[in-house]
């Protein structure tokens, strides 16, 4: 019996593996003349997961990725180990992101429980996310998010910080030296007892990011230096957190700045202009739980406070073109109540509700806007064990702003095991969610529409989840299809008056379905060696089901500048002391074009993939552990785009020290 | 570990592809009529290009900069001039003018270092014009060398907005009248042989184009601003002014949330065309703003209708830009004087600007 799951597990191992390396065959016979994939990644894979998440597409990210990329910014984490498409405007850059093809404002993020997307753009900057602040953190997606709150029509980033009770007092330190003059630094003090704990991170990043690139957007083209691009970012992040029986406070601060130059296009050539963004932000939050044996509860309260300029300038003419100054406060209050009768069965209940404020304002333009919102939603779920191997569970949300109710918005979702030990199941998901138009999409000066309606979206997934064991490896993979129909998208366009300033319309109904498979291995072996082997890759086509008028060749097409194959593969190699990783994130194809034009001239984007290398040394001397490492990015110095004639940096490389103290 | 093998094998297999730089294409356009069409492209994403366009073979050439030259136009092409067999092609937000040879699209060389330009006016073989939007000064350069030699300071310090921002330009005797469209509503008077501002007229808020006809009066066709803006919102309008004398002889009013737009005129010089969502037509003698449009869009709430508009001044042929959704190839429809249309062609993105090659 025994033997033949094993054969089993190795079967689907192998399908898991091979299937990705096929589709990559698939790709490489239609993409001519252009580098191709790999695929495959990472995974944590279900069992024995507590019930609320049966029946959930959520994907953790491993600890062991968060540590290895703690001096990075989450946009680059995403980048290299989600199936999460992250469009980035270059090194140090913003970077916001398109989670199963939809997009940036479709994707939320939370931070310990509160929403932290810009209530003015409805997108996140994941740029402005340092790993180094994040201790867990989890991807519900497509309508599993509805769990956490709705508007994610792709999908939801939960980032958490969790309180280390064994910590009585700790210190460690890291410091980077990067290519381009980039100096890295992070200091993570900690201490307390296990009644109380204390612990308080700052960092500090910061570059000149002088990179060399091959100009090819002007003539005569010729060898230049990225200019105007430098960044300096830096925070703090405070907890708190104390726990009394059955109960625990805690508060957890962050404060955020980041200054950043804006670089011109490759094509620029014109006078002097200063363009910069600077942004700052201040997050708080307070929760208090209390866990009985049945029952949970929480009470949530937080603060997020933003700022951001954006000023642009022609410095010669001493002509300023914008200078625009937007705020924005949130307050939230949240609810939750789990029930848990029985082993088998759980209830959750939530309310919250938020009041924001905006202000936008250009010095420069003498326009903008003033507007604020307030928010209420209800959350009743269900999730019930009917039998020891089948879930099911039942959600709905209801919610009400600005005068409007969204009375029902439901998610089914149901997982099947194949075995006992939970190791391997089907999962099934169907949900209905519905997207806020941003304050931005209902009142910016010029071309606001505040008769725009939310976007709707219906979207399913089901998937396979195996896990597995086999002697000294471990191995587990997922395998998920999607679709969703999303009407209303909104989309900024030209106005259709004729007037000069753009303007947003429910323009489009876009229809997305794609596949994502997630893989991991790991190996130990007699001699003290470990290997580590984690894939995914992810499948997206996104695309306009409704042309406007005759003429109009977009419809059906995939959406601009979102790939349809994306791929990643980790694998990482430990012998005693040292280690030696290599992270290969693939970019598929992207159009530049809503009729996916493609010729010797019209350009696409065509596809790469990046090479990381990492290897160190782990030093220990009992209560002093240290690591050195050496860092080689981009390895095979690929030439690449990721926004049209935006220079990004080919091969380089940075050590990171890092030492720590623990008593 | 054989997983790991074969995909360490397979990793390395993709390394070998590599890329094949697109071969050069060369033109010659030598003694053929033509029009030359400036596809704007987008805003920051650097994607414009130029287009040629056969009226007698009805061919049309794509690309035509980037195929001959291997390089992009840049980012935001605004609008092109042909002058001694040479294209001055002004690259709005790349700050610069690429300057081809009209004839095989050749690049020559290009006058860079610019705010944000917008149009090019010849005076002479030795002087040139080049506006701007936000320099608050017109820039001289010499087209036969390519070198700047001077400019002409158009700064307003008395309004609280960053004023004149100049745009199109005509010129009447030793006279250049350029109107002022970003939240203003001046027509300067520069004098082409002092190179100075010698004289502004009023008038409604934002000119964005503007002719001089056979009469040698001066139309200027005004935008009104939009809603919600500092400098204020009014109804677009119409104005004829006397070259000669400045003064501003009649004014049509159109409706507010109306956007007329890209006056024209007719090979005679005695009609005007412009867009309003459709094309509009009327004679400079018209008392009033015409009932009907010429030429008929598709317009609808979620299609913006034509997005610009050009006359070839030797047989008044009409050329009507439709940028779609601004984000793929645009269309040209070109239509006879009578409003009839001849042909349909795809461009580039957001077909902006027209230049008639005549030699």
């Amino acid at each position: 019996m025994k033997a033949d799951k094993r054969g089993k597990g190795k079967l689907l191992v192998k399908v898991i593996f091979v299937l990705p390396l096929f589709l990559l065959m698939i790709l490489n016979a239609e993409a001519q003349k252009l580098t191709d994939t790999i695929s495959i990644r990472e995974v944590k894979v279900f069992g024995k997961y507590p019930i609320e998440e049966a029946g959930t597409m959520t994907t953790h990210i491993d600890t062991l990725v968060l540590q290895t990329l703690q001096t990075h910014t989450l946009s680059e984490l995403l980048s290299s180990y989600s199936p999460v498409f992250i469009k980035s405007y270059g090194r140090g850059s913003s970077a916001t992101v398109s989670f199963r093809g939809t997009a940036p404002s479709h994707t939320q993020v939370y931070w310990n429980g509160m929403k932290v997307n810009s209530l003015m753009r409805g997108d996140v900057d994941f740029s402005l996310f340092p790993v180094y602040f994040i201790d867990g953190m989890s991807l519900q997606h497509g309508g599993s998010s509805l769990q956490s709150g709705s508007g994610a029509l792709g999908g939801s980033v939960i980032i958490n910080n969790t309180a280390d009770w064994t910590d009585r007092f700790s210190v460690r330190y890291v410091q980077t030296l990067e290519s381009f003059n980039t100096y890295k630094e992070y200091l993570n003090l900690g201490y307390g007892n296990d009644k109380i704990q204390f612990k308080t991170r700052v960092f500090s990043d910061r570059s000149k990011n002088d990179f060399p690139y091959f100009n090819y957007g002007v003539l005569p083209m010729h060898e230049a230096v990225q200019q105007n691009a430098e960044y300096n970012k830096s925070g703090l992040l405070q907890e708190i957190y104390t726990r009394f029986k059955n109960q625990t406070l805690s508060a957890k601060l962050w404060a955020y700045q980041s200054d950043r130059n804006l670089p011109q296009l490759m094509s620029f050539e014109g006078d002097a202009r200063k363009e910069t963004q600077n942004d700052q932000n201040i997050r708080a939050v307070l929760s208090w739980k209390v866990v009985k044996e049945k029952s949970k509860m929480e009470w949530l309260s937080g603060l997020n406070m933003s700022r951001l300029k954006y000023f642009r300038s022609s410095t010669e003419a001493n002509f300023v073109n914008y200078d625009s100054h937007n705020e924005e406060q949130s307050f939230t209050n949240e609810f939750n109540y789990n029930w848990t009768p029985k082993e088998t069965i759980s209830f959750d209940w939530s309310f919250n509700t938020s009041y924001s404020k905006v202000s936008a304002f250009d010095r420069a333009k003498k326009e903008g806007y003033d507007h604020d919102r307030l928010e209420f939603s209800l959350l009743n779920s269900a999730h019930i064990q009917l039998l020891p191997d089948w879930v099911v569970s039942f959600l709905a949300r209801s919610e009400w702003y600005d005068g409007q109710i969204v009375g029902f918005i439901p998610s089914f979702g149901t997982e099947y095991w194949l075995d006992k030990e939970q190791l391997s199941s089907f999962k099934f998901n169907l949900s209905h969610n519905y997207h806020q138009p941003s304050l931005n999409d209902l009142y910016w000066i010029p071309g606001g529409n505040p008769d725009l309606k939310p976007e709707d979206g219906i979207s399913g997934d089901a998937a396979f989840a195996y896990k597995g064991k086999e002697g000294r490896a471990k191995f587990s993979g997922q395998i998920a299809g999607f679709a969703s129909l999303i009407d209303n998208w909104i989309e900024w366009r030209p106005s259709v008056s004729g007037a000069t300033y753009w303007e947003p319309v429910n323009l489009r109904k876009v229809f997305v379905r794609g596949a994502e498979i997630q893989a991991s291995e790991q190996i130990m072996t007699a001699n003290a060696m470990q290997f580590n082997l984690r894939g995914n890759y992810s499948y997206t086509a996104t695309s306009n089901i409704d042309a406007v008028h005759s003429v109009d060749e977009s419809r059906g097409k995939q959406l601009m500048y979102i790939p349809k194959h994306k791929a990643n593969l980790f694998a990482e190699a430990d012998f005693r002391s040292y280690y030696l990783k290599m992270n290969v994130p693939f970019t598929g194809k992207r159009y530049i074009t809503s009729n996916n034009e493609e010729s010797d001239y019209e350009k696409v984007l065509n596809p790469y993939w990046m090479v990381n290398l990492t290897m160190g040394k782990k030093l220990d001397w009992k209560r002093l552990l240290a690591d050195v490492s050496l860092n080689v990015e981009n390895l095979t110095n690929q030439d690449y785009m990721a926004i049209l004639y935006r220079p990004m940096p080919g091969r380089y490389y940075s050590l990171t020290v890092q030492i720590q103290f623990r008593k | 570990m054989k997983q790991i093998l074969y995909l360490l094998i397979c990793t390395l297999g993709f390394y070998s592809c590599s890329k094949s730089p697109v071969d050069t294409v060369f033109f010659d356009f030598t003694g053929n009529r033509g029009v030359y069409i400036v596809n704007e492209g987008n805003f920051m994403y650097g994607n414009s290009s130029l287009s040629f366009y056969d009226p007698q073979t009805r061919h049309v050439v794509n690309h035509v900069f980037q195929a001959r030259n291997g390089a992009p136009l840049g980012d935001v092409a605004q609008s092109m001039s042909i002058w001694n067999n040479l294209g001055f092609i002004v690259v709005n937000n790349s700050g610069k003018i690429y300057i081809v040879d009209s004839s095989t699209a050749e690049y020559k060389g290009s006058i860079t270092g610019l705010s944000s330009p917008r149009y090019i006016h010849f005076i002479n073989s030795h002087k040139a014009y080049v506006t701007d939007l936000y320099a608050r000064k017109i820039t001289v350069f010499d087209p036969s060398t390519f070198k700047v030699t001077g400019s002409i300071p158009v700064g307003n310090s008395t309004s609280e907005f960053s004023q004149h921002a100049t745009e199109q330009m005509v010129q009447y005797k030793n006279m250049v009248f350029t109107n002022c469209w970003s939240y203003d509503n001046k027509i300067l008077v520069i004098n082409t042989e002092s190179d100075q501002l010698i004289d502004s007229i009023e008038v409604f808020k934002q000119p964005n184009s503007l002719i001089i006809d056979k009469d040698n009066k001066i139309w200027v066709l005004t935008d009104g601003g939009f809603e919600g803006s500092a400098y204020g919102y009014e109804r677009p309008g119409l104005l004829k002014i006397d070259a000669e004398t400045h003064e501003i002889e009649r004014t049509f009013r159109f409706a507010l949330g109306e956007h007329p737009l890209s006056l024209c005129l007719n090979a005679g010089k005695d009609s005007l065309l412009f867009l309003n969502r459709h094309v509009w037509k009327m004679a400079v003698s018209d008392k009033r703003l015409p009932d009907q449009p010429f030429i008929q869009s598709a317009y609808t709430a979620l299609y913006g209708g034509f997005y610009s508009l050009a006359v070839d001044p030797s047989n008044s042929d009409i050329y009507v830009g439709d940028a779609i959704d601004h984000a793929q190839n645009g269309l040209i429809h070109r239509y006879n004087r009578l409003g009839e249309l001849i042909d349909e062609f795809k461009v580039g993105i957001s077909p902006g600007g027209f230049a008639f090659k005549t030699e």
